[in-house]
């Protein structure tokens, strides 16, 4: 057998056993942990992602990508995707989940400023970014990515290569 | 091999969309090229290392609050915890943009035509699910939890933990299934050349995700990284706030404990001892003191230093003629709460930094603080640092 895959087997057996843990784990600890809940919260995660989440930044890029100028459009899609994660990251502060009043050195800050700023230092980095490419001007319009097309038979330029599932 | 299954034909809305059979269906909006194999890989290599950082720091973190029989957590260095749970929180957070960009990346093969051709996939599905619900629990229930935001019924300390293993094991497997794809994948030399009609090339995206794992960090972790306070502007604690410039966790107001009794106070040492102890607050403050830099270190990944003074346990331990070697219980005047009560293990039983504090900077503890007495001992989670301190119970 290569090594290669005695290696792969041995991560595949390893994570059996790790799930096994877990499950051991969760069912020893049920009453604090109340699996069913747990479970809920596992499955409801994974699907407001691939249901909701991704499609909705997907479509927010497609939007971005088609219709923005073309110098604008990397600096927007790189200060969506930071404003994106600070805002999701800062959520529960920014609401202020979690504050108590008898224990007023939770969430201590001004967030909705501290979140204003960052974004704002964000944007300013994409419009400094957006305005040297327009100085730079316009580059002659290239062929999509011939080195693509030439080195990689299997994948298209426009698109990216996403194999099917093994 | 599974036997292919005959499908029905994809609906009609989806025909224009399908390449190939199986592949994945590419709509306009997800037929970026950053939907790639190739940053897929870089991606999930660098998943498999924070992940992997959050888990050993992770169980390194639970290993001391749940010890097994057999391990004496160490005392030194005194620092340590506060690095591996500095660590463990700033890694989960940075892990966010790299989660979502990994997601984002591999999306439209969730939702190829048909949905599940074989069994072989449907099990491949079914697989992913630990890890992609594992890793969204973790990182999700790990944000609110630093905000101290608990909208769930469950522990949430023993449902993380319960999940890091799900998702490490879900991890694991992944890697099993996908190295050859990943390898091949990344093996493919690809020029990341402009041609990218304005839109960020391969190597810009991985740089924005980069840039946003950076930003993360640095409006957040100046919880614990002193000299990023002042940049730190999301971070949901200051190491600099609070009674006598120092956080809290539970208020004394929350324990039950904001007006203790001084003049009816005791300390006791009691258990396996040759002469229990009962001593009054101005007792304890005639024994010789020590004072100790020691930082305390919150489970939520914030840390502060400050000067403790106090009583070292050891010479309690001896004053009442406890065997060398002996473990401690320390209980607390709270009455109820998860961490009322907390284990001293050998060697932090041991060290002479392991103090009965009644001083913080100086002044008398804050009730905040645990007045009269609390535990302050190095490389130890602020939840074990028990306040309010009133019975020793030796082991």
């Amino acid at each position: 057998m290569r090594l290669g895959t005695v290696l792969r087997s041995a991560a595949g057996v390893a994570g059996v056993v790790l799930l096994g843990v877990a499950a051991r784990y969760t069912a020893e600890r049920s009453v604090e942990i109340r699996p069913a809940t747990w479970v809920r919260w596992l499955v409801t995660g994974a699907l407001v992602h691939d249901l909701i989440v991704a499609p909705l930044a997907i479509a927010v890029g497609w939007v971005v990508v088609r219709y923005a100028p073309r110098a604008l459009k990397a600096p927007l899609q790189m200060a969506l995707v930071i404003s994106a994660v600070l805002v999701a990251v800062s959520w529960p502060a920014l609401r202020g989940y979690g504050q108590v009043p008898s224990n007023p050195t939770y969430l201590p800050r001004d967030y909705a400023s501290g979140l204003l700023l960052s974004l704002a230092a964000v944007w300013a980095v994409g419009a400094a970014w957006a305005l040297a490419r327009l100085r730079r001007g316009r580059p002659a319009p290239r062929p999509a990515e011939p080195e693509l097309s030439r080195s990689a038979p299997t994948g298209s330029p426009a698109t990216g290569t996403l194999a099917p599932l093994p | 091999m599974a036997a292919r299954l005959r499908w029905p034909e994809p609906p009609p809305a989806l025909r224009r969309w399908v390449p190939e059979p199986g592949g994945p269906i590419t709509p306009p909006a997800s037929s970026s090229k950053l939907h790639d194999d190739r940053i897929a890989a870089r991606l999930g290599i660098a998943l498999a290392v924070t992940f992997s950082v959050c888990f050993l720091t992770g169980l390194w973190s639970h290993v001391q609050q749940d010890p097994p029989t057999w391990l004496s957590i160490p005392a030194r260095p005194a620092g340590l915890y506060r690095i591996t749970q500095g660590l463990h929180v700033i890694t989960g957070l940075a892990s966010i943009p790299l989660l979502l960009a990994k997601l984002w990346a591999v999306w439209p093969r969730f939702i190829q035509w048909p949905v599940i051709r074989t069994v072989r996939e449907a099990l491949w599905r079914l697989g992913l699910l630990p890890l992609v619900g594992g890793s969204l629990f973790l990182l999700g229930t790990g944000t609110a939890n630093i905000a101290g935001w608990y909208p769930w019924s469950f522990d949430f300390r023993k449902a993380h933990f319960a999940a890091s293993w799900l998702t490490m094991g879900g991890l694991l497997i992944h890697v099993a299934a996908v190295a050859g794809i990943s390898a091949a994948a990344l093996r493919r030399r690809l020029s990341d050349d402009d041609a990218t009609d304005g839109r960020l090339s391969r190597r810009g995206f991985l740089g924005v995700v980069g840039a946003a794992a950076g930003v993360v960090t640095v409006t957040t972790a100046g919880a614990t990284v002193g000299p990023l306070r002042s940049l730190s502007v999301l971070a949901t604690r200051d190491p600099g706030v609070g009674p006598q410039g120092l956080p809290v966790n539970r208020s004394a107001v929350d324990a039950g404990t904001r007006d203790v009794d001084l003049a009816a106070f005791r300390l006791r040492v009691q258990g396996r001892v040759a002469t229990p102890l009962e001593l009054t607050y101005d007792e304890v403050l005639a024994m010789s003191t020590r004072t100790a830099t020691l930082p305390i270190t919150c489970v939520e990944g914030w840390s502060a230093s400050a000067s403790w003074r106090g009583v070292p346990l050891r010479d309690l331990l001896a004053r009442a003629g406890a065997a060398p070697g002996a473990v401690a219980e320390l209980t607390s005047l709270e009455e109820r709460g998860a961490y009322r009560s907390s284990q001293v293990g050998r060697d932090h039983a041991a060290d002479h930094d392991t103090l009965l504090a009644t001083h913080l900077n100086g002044q008398p503890l804050d009730p905040d603080h645990g007045f009269p007495l609390r535990l302050i001992a190095p490389n130890r989670p602020g939840v074990l640092q028990t306040k309010w301190v009133t019975t020793v119970e030796v082991r």
